[in-house]
């Protein structure tokens, strides 16, 4: 049990290890001449690269055999408000969701993923009023349109087909061309 | 006598039409963002950020740091009204400042931290205007190898004060540093760590690193901890703000003082940010002021000298920024972040030509109209900008997300760079779970290439001569201050084991009672 919870906390530096080893295999492999005298563009990375994996191998072999307590952040400090807990489903539900608009960006246009995606993350964070939730997952989204793309000339992605369409009416009111 | 007219100088363009509008935005903005507990003042300043790609230089600096500056004070509202603490460097705040509220006297409680906000404000950054010339003059006469040293000095320093773990702070600090390795290398035009794929030639673009990981990050982190019920406002009558006495401020002087140097000092110490210098002024408070036995039950010495620490350290980080280009904390890494993508890289030259000169006293001078601005804004407009509290945490958080994508994707109208921000938001809520904390990465990847650039500079100019940074005086001086800095955690992991161990010796008693 007790080999257990230490090999659980040694985890997330044995990750980093492996990356580690892994990009210091890959140094080996950078292409390039080296001029006689100079230090070439493997020796920084290399260091850098050295330095982690010291410290990794260092940290778990403190957990496993002297059982180094796990790190705590300056956020611990912070009393725990009502509402606060342990949510990382919800975490990993809004990655997800973030993945998705991503991925549908391009095809929807920034406002008619942008809707869906206010609505989805704010959704997620346990908001279930609808009717305020409808309304500013719609003026959101024309809001920020406006702002970026008639304050701050940002192109945001149009989408294709009938999204595109349909967010070219609405820069036309707005009064964006 | 030069630089009090710099500064003049300096002050008239911050009154102008150009530069009032953004320092009072980055105000308002300041105080937004710090009262909403979770948001805080690094992702208020990083959220402006891609927003100034289109501005002037000055106006741009000056929207950023008026942004960091209120957001050291507007905490105070939450965490001595509500017992909410927008940042952790609020804390201390509510120990005292919520006591007062409980008996009453809560438009006392912001009082104090009014003035103390002030006092640490206006005094940090006068101290900063009389060292900014020192400390670029000395600045000048670094080469390659005290550069190094420098930069070394802050990444040691940074990963020794971060976090509560060293390991994990050096960790995150080894990340960012490999980070900015990636790329096509300057010197041999080699390609390190591309993996094959054209977006990554140029680079990883560090706005958007920066965005996604105090950002997007913090916010996927905040939505995994559940967001807060927060209590709708008092009624209007307990929110507002009570002057203390001259006589009650004449019998704190000790604290003011006190409270002031230090945070001035470590703010210039890169690492010790806000919050740091925030317990640390309120530890010494603890030990050396006139009622340290009574501190915590409600005294305003409890919200002083914490307060005066916080705003005080923000003058305190603009000098090495400034100076010698070296951010100390996470907001003014940001604000590093800006300068470069004006084409501007700060440090000794900025103050050398009449044209930057004045660019830098405008920034200056923006810290005094600033914390008087933010002051002002407190004192009027508290009822105001605590109904922030009011907008749903979840909708806000989801307008937020969508402020930093769009942050990412503004920079280059490059849908790759959204792809960027969301890899980078996932490594911050794992930075977040894990506890390796986010401002080494962050130093790690802006200062990265200078770092390198610095170290093969000097290997090259000293044949590959790796003593050279212990013979400079000045690179061996920062190197044996990095040595301290390494030894730090270890002497203060050894202490905490002694006193955790003479707590047990102790407590058996107290523990057989219960």
């Amino acid at each position: 049990m007790l080999l257990r919870g230490r090999l659980r906390r040694s985890a997330a530096y044995a990750v980093i290890l492996c990356c580690a080893a892994y990009l210091y295999y890959l140094t080996q492999h950078i292409q390039f001449e080296l001029v006689p005298g100079r230090v070439g563009p493997d020796a920084w990375p290399k260091i850098v690269l050295v330095l982690l994996l010291v410290t990794c191998i260092w940290q778990i072999a403190r957990i496993l055999i002297f059982g180094a307590a796990p790190a705590t952040s300056a956020d611990d400090e912070l009393p725990l408000a009502e509402g606060e807990g342990d949510y990382t489903y919800l975490a990993l539900l809004a990655i997800g969701v973030t993945v998705i608009y991503a991925l549908v960006l391009p095809i929807l246009g920034f406002f008619v993923a942008t809707v869906f995606y206010i609505a989805a993350i704010a959704y997620v964070g346990r908001y279930r009023r609808v009717l305020p939730l409808v309304a500013t997952s719609l003026i959101a989204p024309i809001v920020l349109v406006f702002v970026f793309m008639k304050i701050v000339y940002v192109a945001l992605p149009l989408g294709v087909g009938p999204f595109k369409a349909l967010t070219v009416v609405l820069l036309k009111i707005m009064g964006v061309h | 006598m030069d630089v009090l007219h710099s500064l003049g100088a300096g002050l008239l363009h911050v009154l102008s039409f150009e530069d009032l509008p953004m320092l009072l935005l980055g105000l308002l903005i300041g105080m937004a963002v710090s009262i909403m507990p979770g948001l805080g003042l690094v992702m208020g300043v990083v959220l402006a950020l891609p927003f100034t790609y289109r501005m002037h230089i000055e106006p741009a600096i000056i929207l950023l740091t008026a942004i960091y500056v209120s957001g050291t004070y507007a905490g105070c509202f939450t965490a001595i009204l509500y017992r909410i603490p927008g940042e952790p460097m609020d804390v201390p705040l509510l120990w005292d400042g919520y006591s007062m509220t409980q008996r009453g006297e809560a438009a006392k409680a912001l009082g104090w931290a009014l003035v103390a906000a002030l006092a640490g404000g206006l005094i940090s950054s006068a101290v900063m205007v009389a060292l900014a010339i020192p400390f670029s003059n000395a600045a000048l006469r670094f080469g390659p190898p005290e550069y190094f040293a420098a930069v070394f000095f802050g990444f040691t320093s940074i990963a020794a004060l971060a976090g509560k773990s060293f390991v994990n702070a050096f960790i995150s600090l080894c990340i960012g540093l490999w980070i900015a390795t990636i790329g096509v290398d300057q010197t041999y035009s080699a390609q390190r760590f591309t993996f094959g794929m054209p977006v990554l030639m140029g680079g990883l673009p560090y706005v958007v690193i920066l965005v996604g990981m105090y950002g997007l990050g913090e916010l996927i982190s905040r939505l995994g901890r559940g967001l807060p019920k927060i209590e709708k406002p008092p009624d209007e009558q307990t929110v507002g703000t009570s002057f203390p006495s001259l006589r009650e401020m004449w019998a704190l002087r000790a604290t003011f003082i006190r409270s002031s140097i230090l945070g001035t000092i470590l703010g210039i110490v890169p690492g010790a940010g806000a919050t740091i210098t925030s317990f640390i002024s309120y530890g010494i408070e603890k030990q050396y002021g006139k009622r340290r036995d009574q501190l915590g039950k409600g005294i305003p010495e409890g919200i002083v000298a914490p307060q005066i620490g916080s705003t005080a350290s923000v003058a305190g980080h603009m000098i090495p920024l400034l100076t010698l280009g070296l951010p100390g904390s996470g907001a003014t890494a940001v604000i590093l972040g800006a300068f470069l993508l004006h084409g501007v890289q700060p440090g000794p030259m900025l103050f050398t030509s009449p044209d930057s000169k004045i660019v830098v006293y405008s920034i200056l001078a923006s810290l005094f109209v600033g914390v008087i601005g933010m002051c002002l804004m407190g004192f009027l407009w508290i009822k105001v900008v605590v109904k922030v509290l009011e907008i749903p945490q979840a909708v806000l958080v989801a307008i937020v997300m969508v402020f930093c994508i769009v942050g990412a994707y503004a920079d280059r109208n490059s849908m790759n760079d959204v792809w960027v921000i969301v890899v980078f938001g996932l490594l911050g809520f794992l930075f977040e779970r894990f506890r390796f904390p986010i401002a080494p990465m962050v130093l790690g990847v802006i200062l990265g290439p200078l770092a390198e650039s610095s170290f093969i500079q000097t290997m090259v100019s000293y044949n590959n001569d790796w003593t050279v940074f212990l013979r400079h005086p000045i690179s061996g001086s920062l190197i044996g201050l990095s040595i301290i800095a390494l030894a730090y955690p270890a002497v203060r992991e050894i202490l905490g084991r002694k006193s955790k161990a003479d707590s047990i010796v102790l407590q058996p008693h107290v523990g057989g009672e219960s």
